[in-house]
């Protein structure tokens, strides 16, 4: 039933053009358009397929899909690496230091503890020392350091 | 024999795919170079651009999903490749063909028909000025006898889309006759 429509309005469709220009004057201009060398289409077939060989397929087709995932694994890489900057950024903004009288007493405890060397030292003795090794330094002192320009 | 289809899926699942392939071109070749050469109007053009359409279809039957014909499909090919032709064409010769100042003789001068009575020189004139669009689906009518349901596939338009180029062609080239 479709096919018998589609003849009838083919046929009307065709009829309008011919009425325009004569049934005849269309075929010419087709039978004008067939116009080719006689063995034109073997020689056609004979180029496209040595075309086809030289043309390797390629090797890698990305699809769309495939694209926006790259874009997106860059983009979460970059934002991850901007905030782990500026995560860094801040803990090193932040002053390292802790005020004494925060410190436990417990924890300094602990420490001269485990620090025994340095709690050991006779401490009023190196005092005594350093202060004698002060006095000698200034008996061997020159009476005047610009005496030795003028000889 | 086998069908476009059987031809196509055998190009897709082989490895020896140039037998499948010749015999889809063989099969087809004449009408796309036809459907061409009405539209570009000399057979140089047209036998580049039909070289191009096979190609690309070797390229990309591999991907064809077979949701229309196959011959469908080629048209498809065919059509962007002309219409990215004659539009490329305008561009390199930096004007548009005045339409309204060709006359009867320009039109058959540059065309490959040896034969010129005074209509055939009016009709080729009509032609040539149709846009390509009106002109590709004038030509799938009339001459490939094509249904209105492939044609808008091929163009990429609707039905009554298809339908209303053609009758816009016919309307056009009455109009033009008329001015000649």
């Amino acid at each position: 039933m479709n096919n018998k429509i589609e003849d009838i309005s083919l046929s009307e469709d065709k009829d309008l053009a011919n009425a325009l220009f004569g049934k005849e004057a269309l075929a010419n201009f087709e039978a004008n358009n067939k116009l080719v060398e006689a063995d034109y289409f073997d020689q056609q077939v004979a180029i496209i397929l040595k075309a086809t060989k030289n043309k390797k397929a390629p090797v890698f087709k990305m699809g769309n899909f495939s694209k926006l995932a790259i874009a997106a694994s860059l983009l979460t890489m970059v934002a991850t690496t901007y905030l782990y900057l500026q995560k860094n950024k801040e803990s090193l903004t932040v002053p390292a230091y802790v005020k004494i009288e925060e410190i436990p007493d417990a924890e300094i405890e602990n420490y001269l503890n485990s620090n025994e060397a340095l709690a050991e030292i006779d401490w009023q003795t190196q005092i005594n020392n350093e202060a004698e090794n002060l006095e000698t330094l200034d008996l061997n002192l020159p009476a005047n350091k610009d005496s030795n320009k003028l000889e | 024999m086998q069908s476009d289809q059987e031809l196509v899926l055998e190009f897709q699942q082989s490895s020896q795919k140039e037998g499948p392939y010749t015999i889809l071109l063989k099969r087809h070749q004449q009408k796309v170079y036809y459907q061409i050469k009405r539209m570009v109007n000399n057979h140089m053009d047209a036998d580049d651009l039909a070289q191009q359409v096979w190609i690309k279809v070797w390229n990309k039957l591999d991907g064809f999903k077979m949701e229309s014909e196959f011959s469908t499909w080629v048209f498809r090919i065919a059509y962007n490749e002309t219409l990215n032709f004659l539009q490329k064409e305008k561009r390199q010769a930096g004007h548009q063909v005045d339409a309204e100042n060709m006359d009867y003789e320009k039109a058959s001068s540059g065309s490959d028909h040896p034969k010129s009575t005074q209509i055939q020189i009016a009709l080729d004139t009509a032609v040539q000025q149709l846009p390509e669009k009106q002109r590709f689906v004038f030509m799938l009518r009339y001459f490939e006898e094509l249904n209105y349901e492939k044609i808008a596939k091929i163009t990429g338009t609707t039905e009554g889309g298809a339908k209303a180029n053609y009758h816009q062609a016919l309307k056009k080239m009455e109009e033009i006759l008329k001015r000649n």
